[in-house]
């Protein structure tokens, strides 16, 4: 076919502009690090990849959601222990100053020591992780227990903080105080057997070991140990939602190591690849300019005319 | 007979020269865009018989000179320049549109959504907290803000759009009185090869029009080109029709092309095509934003409605928009700048430190809201990755067009195209010829000269 001398340097020139688009490209992707920089360099990747990174930014808040949790559900714990801790105290206390053979300066520091497992147990009920109440319920902003007048008022309400750690059900990470401290909420009391608080029994139990009453103060010892235990089966139900936490944590792991891998995948450039390309399409241009630069040194008919 | 051999030698000097002058000319024109070559025609000029009974001719004539065009590569390269301008405006303007919507990173609203739920998340993990609240707020404002300047860049972009077509438009009814105006010339000079730098400037023009609205061209023996947009037949020897721009029926403040009440005329392709198409690709992204807008800010609300804030306030908006554009005119709800407190995270008054309806408000991010079959952050995802795919099939036909035309143009130019190498030689045959053509003349002079001493 018969060649132009201005089509030569016009495909010359369309030649040369592909290369130079070519290694402009690869020069782009490299210094980005990524494959796909737009949604049109491979829109199925651009799916899969904007997928991945919801997914990672749902996990990264579901991590922060969850590690609050493991902080409240650790508070309530320790809150938990403590209470269970002194109901104890005051439920020893008390079978001692019950038992036979106990002086009367050994029963008044028994009532004593129940007095004081009261104060003991508002402490307790006003436990903080950071600046929430983590037995005030959903009102977990405002100390929940106050001694007033002889008993104990509690403030807060009957919700129950949970996280969302993406798996399953919420996870309850913290417990109301009247669910703890078996206040009425007006649907009925957490243990129904007690028809009182914690408060309320430890202040009756202490009048009966004052005034002697053994027999009615054993039965508000075993309401107290029935309470006790409640507060115990609670321990195990915030452990369980600790372990709860863990597995979201780690099955948080395994989908943001999903997600990253999936982004390795089909976001990253292989840099190895990528410099290996970009090194046959550099030796490739140099080729075709020293073809280029032979092909116009080349003499012409009009050299050689008189 | 010395006689008419010097006349034999002088037609030949002449002819050489006549092809020297088109080689030169030739040459002076490699360069200059549409030129096509032109070859000298040469003739024998038959003699009558002498007087020994035979004829040796009288010498060469240059007859003509003929443009080396191809009538039917010309054709299929307006054909194909049509299609590609069509196919490149469509790919630059989708191209542009890609970097208005997907941002320098091919994100696009994806990070400023997943802020806003993020910040829902907070919410639902401390209600009660100031900052996780105010962040939902300024996390919003962000999105909105984005969201606001993606519609008004894509309002841009077609305003921009319309200009070019308006700017378009008046260059195509240019060219087509320019057609015109060559026809007349054309066929005044005496038809096709007697002006033939013409017919080069009429090709060219024809070469932009078919680039601008896809017409196509068929010289009649005359020298005059009809040309054709689509079905309607738009020059006809000196007259022209005139593409007229017309209100578009569905946005009067933008136009459209019409030829003879036809709109937008069947059959028209190029530039023009391609910029009422990326309109409409603009449109129905702009669509979809104001639809994804007004998805988001009822999902969003809907919830928000059902849920108390910090002072127990209920079925508070946390968004609030206009519905006959809710893209440009999202918002966060004035309320809730006033006082984030009034975000809704608790289902029930009177419990700060329930954090159910933020941690629905934050489930928006993966599950579809009431009625709807996708979430919103897959709903932008595949907005963004159908955008891609259409940018994607544009640059591809835009790219098979462009190799398309740029192989006919070679294959165009094999014929049409001005060698230099091919000139010289024919440069030097023709000096060759016009010095063997003197060398003639000076014997047939001699000859003439030698007879008229005889006698002497």
């Amino acid at each position: 076919m018969r060649i132009g001398t201005r089509a030569f340097y016009d495909s010359v020139a369309r030649i040369l502009v592909q290369g130079q688009k070519d290694l402009g490209g690869m020069t782009v992707a490299m210094s980005s690090g990524k494959r796909v920089s737009v949604p049109s360099d491979d829109p199925a990747s651009c799916l899969l990849i904007s997928r991945a990174r919801t997914k990672l930014a749902l996990c990264d808040s579901r991590r922060r959601a969850t590690v609050q949790g493991q902080q409240l559900a650790g508070a309530t714990e320790q809150g938990l222990q403590k209470i269970s801790g002194d109901l104890g105290d005051a439920i020893d206390a008390a079978r001692r100053a019950i038992g036979s053979g106990i002086s009367d300066q050994g029963r008044a520091a028994s009532v004593a020591e129940v007095r004081s497992a009261i104060e003991a147990l508002v402490t307790a009920g006003n436990t903080k992780s950071g600046d929430r109440f983590v037995f005030g319920g959903y009102s977990d902003r405002a100390r929940p227990f106050e001694l007033s007048g002889g008993g104990v008022t509690y403030a807060g309400d009957h919700g129950q903080l949970a996280v969302n750690t993406g798996y399953g059900t919420p996870c309850p990470v913290t417990f109301a105080g009247s669910d703890v401290f078996n206040f009425d909420p007006g649907t009925g009391r957490s243990v129904p057997k007690v028809d009182a608080d914690v408060f309320t029994v430890l202040n009756q139990l202490a009048t009966a070991l004052e005034s002697g009453d053994n027999e009615t103060a054993a039965e508000l010892v075993d309401d107290l140990q029935l309470l006790r235990d409640h507060v115990v089966n609670l321990r195990g139900s915030i452990g369980s939602s600790a372990l709860r936490l863990e597995a979201g944590l780690d099955a948080l792991e395994r989908s943001e190591l999903r997600c990253q891998a999936l982004l390795e995948e089909h976001e990253t450039l292989d840099i190895a690849d990528a410099l290996t390309r970009y090194s046959a399409a550099e030796t490739a241009y140099q080729a075709l300019l020293s073809t280029i630069t032979s092909v116009l040194q080349m003499p012409t008919l009009f050299d050689g005319l008189q | 007979m010395s006689i008419k051999a010097l006349q034999i030698a002088s037609s030949a000097l002449m002819a050489q020269r006549a092809t020297i002058e088109v080689a030169s000319h030739n040459i002076a024109n490699v360069n200059t865009p549409g030129y096509v070559r032109r070859s000298i025609l040469l003739s024998p000029v038959p003699g009558e018989q002498n007087l020994i009974g035979v004829s040796s001719g009288r010498g060469v004539t240059a007859s003509g000179i003929r443009r080396m065009s191809d009538a039917l590569l010309e054709a299929q390269i307006e054909y194909e320049t049509g299609q590609w301008g069509r196919a490149s405006v469509l790919c630059e303007d989708l191209e542009q549109l890609e970097g208005l919507l997907a941002g320098p990173d091919g994100s696009g609203l994806r990070d400023q959504l997943n802020a806003l739920f993020d910040s829902f998340g907070e919410i639902a993990s401390d209600p009660g907290a100031t900052a996780p609240r105010q962040l939902a707020v300024s996390s919003a404002q962000d999105l909105c803000n984005s969201l606001g300047e993606c519609i008004a860049n894509l309002h841009n972009a077609i305003q921009s759009g319309d200009d070019l077509l308006v700017s378009r438009t008046a260059r195509a009814n240019e060219l087509l009185g320019l057609v015109a105006q060559f026809n007349a010339q054309i066929t005044a000079n005496g038809g096709p090869g007697a002006a033939a730098d013409l017919e080069d400037r009429r090709a060219l023009a024809m070469q932009e029009l078919s680039r601008l609205c896809g017409a196509t061209g068929a010289v009649r023996d005359n020298g005059a080109m009809d040309v054709f947009i689509g079905g309607h037949h738009v020059v006809s020897y000196g007259r022209s029709e005139q593409l007229e721009l017309v209100a578009d029926p569905t946005n009067g403040t933008l136009h459209t092309v019409s030829l003879k009440g036809e709109v937008p005329p069947s059959g028209m392709d190029g530039a023009l095509l391609g910029a009422l198409d990326s309109r409409d690709t603009m449109r129905r992204a702009l669509a979809d934003l104001n639809l994804f807008a007004g998805q988001l800010a009822d999902a969003v609300n809907a919830i928000h409605r059902t849920g108390y804030g910090l002072d127990d306030s209920t079925g508070r908006d946390f968004f609030s928009y206009d519905p006959a554009q809710p893209g440009a005119t999202l918002s966060v709800h004035t309320d809730i700048i006033a006082d984030p407190s009034r975000i809704a995270s608790a289902r029930a008054a009177g419990q700060p430190g329930d954090g159910s309806v933020a941690s629905a408000l934050e489930a928006l991010r993966t599950n579809p809201p009431s009625g709807g079959t996708s979430s919103l952050t897959e709903m932008h995802t595949q907005f963004l990755a159908g955008l891609g795919q259409d940018v994607q099939t544009a640059r591809t036909r835009m790219e098979a067009r462009e190799d398309l035309v740029a192989a006919l143009q070679t294959r165009y130019s094999s014929t049409a195209g001005v060698s230099l190498d091919e000139e010289a030689l024919r440069l030097a045959t023709a000096q060759d010829a016009y010095l063997a053509a003197q060398k003639a003349a000076q014997l047939a002079l001699e000859i003439i000269d030698l007879t008229l001493t005889i006698g002497e």
